[in-house]
């Protein structure tokens, strides 16, 4: 990532609801650099989640993994590690969930911040919940949802 | 154009503004660095409780991307 | 029928200025067709055909004229092991304006056939006879950046050659397989070769005189020289299948206010377009965040496509190979043609040539294609029934796209 499209970042989450607090640029001037946010859901359970920065960000979609709790499972239990269309996930490294957000043919690099990532986990957060709740998949709530 | 039927790609911006309506007062949430070095997301109450560092940005402060 | 022998006239003066009075060469034969091309020196592009000795000889006056006997002296001092094939004798002779005359003789054992001979001429008359529409001798100092070197950028390199372009600069880390032979301009003689070497070479077979570079590089990993390649460049064919390299391309065309053609087939290539990106122009993010752009590239690869994302994780390896729909090279070759078109505009503007009028027409930033009424295609107008000229397939349309204000990439 640029030093210009990093400040275009941080001036979007400045002017977003997600609060400095939540969130940290990590190990930016490495290979590895990435997103830490703290999220909290609407039964106010927090999160924390990971958008990997070091491929090509934002030319290739970034991976999004929960890295708190972790590992999420699922309402019986298992794994959430595979990649799953119903759960909405791809797999999983070093023992956390990684989340689908943006597909490929959604992906545009010049519209598409960050932070409009967080508000597609915090989504997928949140139909997690109801998951745990109902044992129903993510799917059969995002088909519902209103986007 | 219209010569494909295609949603434009920014409709999370509407999400966003949906999900802070439903924000309250009460919701807050902080990234603090646990004790094993893995970060954590708790309320500013329990933040303040644990003691663990808070390690959220101030943006504008430290220059996390110098290139 | 009487052989043919092809020599390299620049070889020949390089020969008689080394002062040398014999030496060995080298000749290929087009087995069964009499046809033999002989070289003084190793040729840059692996030669064709079935090898077999050859032997160059200086003469004078009267041993030209009775060459057949000097050839046959050669012959017999050759030891028996060179003699157990066919061999190509040359008799050279310069005449007093400097002017290279020489005889060749296909000599297998007893018999001795004179062949005619004929020249490959030195560069600058190769462009001389190569005038036509263009002035090649322009675009000869041109100089093309190519990335991707598939089914698309390989035959708009050769035809870039063939226009007269001069200089190219090849990037692409693949290698030809198998599968890309049906649609590739290289063939099963060429499998496992790196693209940049292969394509090289069939540059150099059209524009011996070409000046190219290769770069057996991911330019996602080698951005700096990424960087470079763009800016020492006139023009930069992004034929790539891969979303981040063409942003990468994209955001370094912008920064150095650079031209580029982006190509691409889609799906099943049922059909293509191609984006100019051009200083004060839209960039390819202003193209891909546009409700107009389908991102559906053509799928040709199972484990490339993992790699990239385009199929997920979660498809079976059986579902993924079903979305493996190769288009035909046919269908290719529309969008090819096309950016050859634009990229001969760009490099010739300023020029005076036959193509000066397309520079009036050709002034879009964006080309629609469609082959066939498939997929995003299918609601067009048939070809044969179209009274109201509705968008139909098998012609070019251009589309005024603007420049996106809020992009990110290149609002200022």
């Amino acid at each position: 990532m640029t030093n210009e499209r990093y400040q275009i970042e941080l001036g979007v989450l400045q002017n977003s609801t997600i609060k400095p607090k939540q969130y940290r640029f990590m190990d930016m001037n490495t290979s590895h650099p990435y997103l830490a946010v703290a999220i909290q859901t609407n039964s106010l359970r927090c999160y924390v989640v990971k958008i990997d920065l070091s491929d090509n960000y934002p030319y290739n979609i970034p991976k999004v993994f929960i890295t708190s709790p972790k590992p999420l499972l699922t309402r019986s239990g298992g794994s959430m590690l595979s990649p799953s269309h119903s759960m909405h996930t791809l797999a999983g490294e070093n023992g956390c969930v990684r989340v689908c957000h943006y597909g490929h043919a959604d992906w545009a690099p010049n519209r598409i911040t960050l932070y409009q990532i967080i508000i597609k986990v915090r989504i997928w957060l949140e139909m997690y919940e109801c998951h745990l709740k109902t044992g129903r998949t993510l799917d059969e709530f995002l088909k519902g949802a209103a986007y | 154009m219209g010569l494909f039927d295609k949603k434009k790609t920014d409709d999370c911006v509407d999400l966003g503004e949906a999900l802070a309506q439903t924000n309250s007062g009460r919701r807050e949430v902080e990234l603090v660095i646990g004790d094993d070095g893995e970060l954590e997301a708790m309320t500013p109450a329990e933040a303040e409780r644990s003691g663990k560092e808070k390690v959220g940005t101030t943006i504008g402060t430290k220059p996390y991307y110098a290139n | 029928m009487e052989p043919i022998v092809y020599l390299y006239q620049n070889h020949l003066q390089e020969f008689w200025n080394s002062g040398q009075a014999q030496c060995f060469g080298a000749a290929f034969e087009w087995k069964g067709e009499q046809v033999y091309h002989v070289y003084l020196k190793y040729p840059q592009v692996a030669p064709t055909g079935y090898s077999m000795p050859c032997l160059f000889r200086v003469v004078d006056q009267a041993g030209y004229e009775r060459a057949d006997d000097e050839a046959a002296a050669v012959y017999r001092d050759l030891p028996s092991e060179a003699r157990r094939v066919p061999v190509v004798i040359v008799c050279i002779r310069v005449e007093a304006d400097n002017r290279v005359k020489s005889r060749a003789f296909i000599v297998d054992g007893e018999q001795q056939v004179e062949a005619a001979v004929k020249y490959v001429p030195r560069r600058s008359e190769l462009y001389t006879r190569s005038k036509g529409l263009l002035e090649v001798g322009a675009l000869e100092e041109k100089k093309v950046l190519i990335v991707g070197l598939g089914s698309g950028g390989a035959p708009i390199a050769v035809e870039l050659a063939k226009a007269g372009v001069g200089h190219f600069i090849l990037i692409d880390f693949d290698r030809i397989e198998l599968h890309n032979i049906s649609r590739h301009i290289c063939g099963v003689n060429e499998l496992g070769r790196l693209k940049v070497n292969a394509v090289k070479d069939a540059i150099l077979l059209k524009n011996p005189y070409a000046q190219v570079e290769t770069l057996a590089i991911d330019i996602n990993r080698h951005l700096d020289e990424l960087e470079r390649c763009i800016a020492e460049s006139d023009l930069t064919i992004v034929a790539t299948d891969e979303y981040a390299s063409r942003y990468n391309i994209n955001a370094r065309l912008v920064k150095l206010g650079k031209v580029g053609l982006f190509g691409r087939a889609v799906t099943r290539a049922e059909g293509g377009d191609i984006l100019r990106v051009r200083p004060g122009g839209p960039c390819y993010a202003c193209l891909t965040g546009n409700p107009i752009y389908h991102q559906n590239d053509e799928i040709t690869d199972v484990r490339r496509a993992r790699e990239l994302g385009i199929i997920p994780a979660y498809v079976s390896d059986e579902d993924a190979n079903a979305m493996v729909q190769v288009g035909l090279s046919t269908d290719i070759a529309p969008i090819n043609n096309m950016m050859v078109k634009l990229a001969l505009n760009e490099l010739s503007r300023g020029i005076e040539c036959g193509i000066s009028s397309l520079l009036e027409e050709l002034t879009y930033d964006y080309y629609i294609w469609a082959n066939r009424r498939d997929y995003q295609f299918a609601n067009w107008a048939p070809f044969n029934n179209n009274p109201k000229r509705h968008l139909t397939i098998l012609r070019w349309y251009g589309v005024k796209l603007k420049k996106d204000a809020e992009c990110m990439e290149c609002r200022q």
